[in-house]
């Protein structure tokens, strides 16, 4: 029942063309508009998606018991009982319950799925603000598109009239319906007067676009209602004239940079006139003093301008736009400053210290001398290859034993430099080591002794790897000390809140996304009262993007990791390995947002600074780069470096098991030659299978990869022969089945 | 939508992997029939969402490289096996998401001449078009209209309907035929945009 090509009559129409013709189709109708939704949540059933994003996702679905339709939306949550997701949810009832208004999306009712909780919401059927701005074909006029920022504008000033702000305004936010009428929605971020519950993260769920200078930029606490002005200055803008008042750049930091600095852009050639422009303006203004004050005054300028009146807003002088500029770039004096408080910490790595040390008292003088004096009088160790480092450390450790027996404050020191510098090579069973001997000479974790925290706190950290229970138990306990000193420390707190994250998310089985996401919230906060550049900040975002790439969430990991890169181009003597994996985490997050170009430059990257790095943990991403160059079209290259991939894991293979050396060198000499061949895969995947069974997914991975190139490449004959060597060495793997 | 009033198809702007609104507007228009899918085969709805994702992020992968025949109904047997696979592969997964994702370029490569879908699938791609259509005439069509044709849809008699909306039966009549009219051009549209997506392949090379 193949159909036919072309010219298909009626009858040869193939569903679900067909199915409209039947005599029944009126049935068939409603089989598929009446089928069982797309699945359950809870007691819901669920017809399909509506929108997400990086608090949930929203479904529309029915209530069985009414049969009322509803948008059911689902908090993101990986583990249970995630008290971020609570405090989110919490927000966005106390938010939503404060408010009495049509243009307000009512609440339901709470409910769970038994892992995440959702949030029952009233269905709204109507349009996106910015699908009912471009309109069916032509736009509303420009008294339409006034008079609907008008109404949203009193939805607005309802909720600040009763203490809520919004903080999330965009049109994807307000539904119109069909009757015109704009509802409001997403309270999940709205700030409620008198609570703190405001995080830095958030910033990054609200989009970008609309969001206020003060709130890409200040802390939680500059946000009032002056910034969901600008928000709708931001709208009414791009309803006006079709685009955002600034053009962002591609990047998060161009869009920051341009939120805060540009001009917006002038409307005159949509058709816009003065007065319209001028109120937009003064919505969009730098400074929440220059704005409109609340919803209500930008209300009443509208309704002005609607009735012909002359507005309050005016253009602003060039005078004013340069005085403007002058305060909002104040110079780099807080950042310089900022530095020199970040290398206080304990997470400061080795030059930095070095030359604290020097500067330091006698006790800091002599751990400084026996720490150069354990590293042959060297004092970058990090130009060393990783291997060469872990050696001298090791030697290090056992000289301190020996010879700072009688030196309990000294050993001290060394210890945690020590562990800092394993901590650098992953080496964690080593951390908790030299950790535990700290602390036994400082007489265990003491408020007085900060170093001391923070040996606790990586010891903490050391145990969750290495499978102690008490790890998480001790983490808590550093920071409760750290949070409890008088001098307490946002930076360090930073450090030991990065970690316990890192803990939820990477360590917890399942993963505890929300109480990583809430980790992450308060460290951001901390890390917010000491702003600029520093090791914390860069590990901060390091994790965070980390996290969002496993959550995949790369549309939030993309911009995460660009923030880690920037701020460790701050940082120049941190490991190449650091950026290395950034990169590589980068690259792979943007080949899952398709963005091959981009994605491709990035393992380039990685793969360059690899070149001198000795480090087995960490696989080279030649594969990965392939699959970018194939993506783009660019097949003969793609095979060059898949076969790349297969000569550089045998190049590692060879340092791994040096009795199969030639066996491997064998492989890769014939790759290298002549590219894989046939007959090639099944001594090789039975030498893997021997030797590297880990490794045999991988080369498989890179092999059903090249079938795809040559059969790009037109030639079918060695794409099928390949494919049935790798079928017929699935098959020898599996003689019992 | 944009996506038919110019003569630019989806395929054509999915052939560019940076053009998101076209890879959204993709998972908009599919993403809901491979959720279905995966559930009727026995997945859960995370992991239906999974499976979502690695079809998706395949495609991604695939569509720049791949040539497929221009045949109608090609595209859904097409996407059937894409999926079909991937739910098998999730099923079997021990690895992370990257690696169920990856390898998956496999299935591309050798994909027969003719492909029988299974029944289910061919069931979920047909309600799928049809519930699509049905959506497009409600948001489109004047509120009455569609009011009048969901009491039809819900079985409620001719008659009936027309009474309780003060309207003539002939009036009712002319409703359904005009939706069934609009539903045909929708689906028929919707499915040239699916042509569309093969016949932007190359020519298939000969060996």
């Amino acid at each position: 029942m193949s159909p036919r090509l072309d010219g298909a009559s009626r009858d040869d129409r193939l569903p679900p063309e067909r199915d409209l013709d039947a005599p029944d189709w009126l049935e068939r109708l409603r089989a598929a508009d009446g089928a069982p939704g797309i699945g359950t949540l809870g007691r819901f059933e669920i017809h399909g998606e509506v929108g997400r994003g990086g608090q949930g996702v929203v479904y529309r679905a029915t209530d069985p018991d009414t049969g009322r339709r509803v948008a059911v939306k689902r908090f993101v949550t990986a583990g249970r009982g995630g008290t971020g997701v609570h405090l989110r949810l919490q927000n966005e009832i106390l938010a939503t319950r404060a408010l009495s208004h049509p243009g307000v999306v009512r609440i339901l009712g709470v409910e769970s799925d038994g892992e995440c909780p959702l949030l029952v919401l009233e269905w709204i059927d109507g349009l996106p603000l910015n699908e009912w701005a471009a309109g069916d074909g032509t736009r509303p006029s420009i008294d339409a598109i006034v008079e609907m920022t008008g109404k949203v504008c009193e939805v607005l000033l309802h909720a600040h009239q009763r203490g809520v702000i919004h903080r999330d305004v965009k049109p994807s936010n307000v539904l119109v319906d069909a009757g015109g009428q704009p509802h409001v929605l997403d309270f999940g971020l709205a700030k409620l007067d008198g609570t703190s519950a405001t995080t830095t993260s958030a910033r990054f769920l609200g989009t970008l676009a609309y969001a206020a200078p003060e709130l890409v930029t200040g802390g939680p606490a500059a946000v009032d209602a002056r910034s969901d002005v600008y928000a709708l200055g931001v709208i009414l803008h791009e309803m006006l004239t079709g685009q955002l008042p600034y053009a962002l750049g591609t990047s998060i930091f161009s869009a920051v940079e341009a939120i805060r600095g540009d001009e917006p852009l002038r409307m005159r050639a949509a058709g816009v006139d003065s007065a319209l422009e001028a109120i937009v303006r003064m919505a969009l203004a730098k400074a929440p003093e220059e704005r409109y004050q609340s919803a209500d005054a930008l209300l009443a300028d509208l309704r002005r301008y609607r009735r012909g009146e002359p507005v309050e807003a005016r253009g602003r002088t060039a005078w004013e736009s340069m005085r403007g500029f002058a305060r909002r770039h104040p110079g780099p004096v807080t950042i310089v400053v900022t530095l020199t408080v970040a290398s206080l910490v304990f997470g400061t790595t080795m030059a930095v210290l070095h030359q604290r040390l020097q500067r330091a008292l006698a006790r800091t003088q002599r751990i400084d001398s026996f720490w150069t004096a354990a590293f042959g009088g060297q004092d970058t160790p990090l130009a060393w290859s990783e291997l060469d480092v872990e050696d001298v450390l090791n030697r290090a450790s056992t000289r301190a034993t020996a010879e700072l027996r009688d030196e309990p404050d000294i050993e001290f020191g060394v210890r945690t430099l020590l562990a800092r510098r394993y901590i650098d090579l992953g080496l964690w069973r080593e951390v908790g080591r030299q950790c535990e001997r700290a602390l036994v000479l400082s007489g265990g974790a003491r408020a007085d002794e900060k170093q001391s925290v923070m040996a606790l706190a990586y010891l903490g950290f050391a145990h969750c790897l290495t499978g102690h229970a008490d790890g998480d138990s001790l983490l808590h306990r550093a920071l409760e000390l750290e949070q409890g000193r008088p001098a307490s420390d946002p930076l360090r707190c930073a450090v030991i809140l990065n970690l316990i994250a890192r803990f939820h998310w990477g360590e917890q089985q399942p993963p505890n996304f929300a109480a990583a996401e809430i980790d992450y919230q308060q460290c951001f906060a901390a890390l917010g009262r000491r702003p600029g550049p520093s090791h914390a900040l860069l590990n901060a975002w390091r994790g965070f993007a980390r996290m969002k790439q496993l959550q995949q969430q790369p549309a939030i990991a993309i911009p995460a990791f660009e923030r880690a890169l920037v701020v460790l181009d701050d940082l120049p003597d941190e490991p190449g390995a650091i950026r290395i994996g950034l990169l590589e985490g980068y690259a792979d997050v943007l080949a899952q947002e398709t963005r091959w170009a981009e994605a491709e430059r990035a393992y380039r990257s990685a793969i360059e600074l690899r070149g001198g790095l000795l480090d087995d943990r960490l696989p080279p991403c030649w594969a990965m780069l392939a699959g970018t160059v194939f993506a783009q079209g660019r097949a003969a290259e793609a095979m060059q470096l898949y076969h790349n991939a297969i000569v550089a894991r045998c190049d590692r293979l060879c340092e791994r098991f040096p009795k199969d050396r030639a066996q491997f060198q064998q492989q890769a000499a014939i790759v290298r030659r002549e590219g894989l061949r046939p007959d090639q895969v099944a001594p090789f995947v039975d030498l893997l299978r021997q030797r590297a069974p880990d490794i045999e997914p991988l080369f498989r991975y890179t092999a059903d990869h090249l079938v795809a190139v040559h059969q790009t490449l037109g030639d079918s004959r060695t794409a099928a022969a390949l494919r049935a060597a790798l079928d017929a060495s699935v098959a020898a793997a599996r003689p019992a089945e | 939508m944009s996506w038919t009033t110019t003569n630019e198809s989806l395929i054509d702007r999915l052939r560019d992997p940076h053009d998101e609104a076209a890879w959204r507007r993709f998972d908009a228009l599919y993403g809901e029939v491979i959720l279905r899918y995966a559930g009727r085969r026995g997945l859960g709805f995370a992991d239906a969402e999974d499976v979502r994702q690695i079809v998706l992020l395949s495609l991604v992968r695939a569509l720049p490289n791949f040539e497929l025949q221009h045949e109608r109904g090609r595209f859904r047997s097409y996407l059937g096996r894409v999926v079909g696979n991937a739910v098998q592969r999730y099923r079997a997964r021990p690895y992370r998401l990257r690696e169920v994702v990856e390898p998956d370029l496999a299935p591309f490569e050798d994909h027969a001449p003719t492909v029988e879908s299974s029944d289910l699938w061919e069931r979920e791609w047909t309600e799928h078009h049809l519930r699509r259509a049905l959506e497009t005439v409600r948001q489109t069509f004047d509120a009455r209209s569609v009011e009048i044709f969901g009491r039809l849809l819900r079985g409620d008699a001719t008659d009936t309907v027309a009474s309780e909306f003060n309207a003539s039966e002939e009036a009712v009549h002319k409703v359904r035929q005009r939706v069934r009219e609009r539903l045909r051009q929708i689906v028929s549209r919707q499915v040239a945009d699916e042509a569309a997506f093969l016949a932007a392949w190359p020519p298939r090379q000969t060996p």
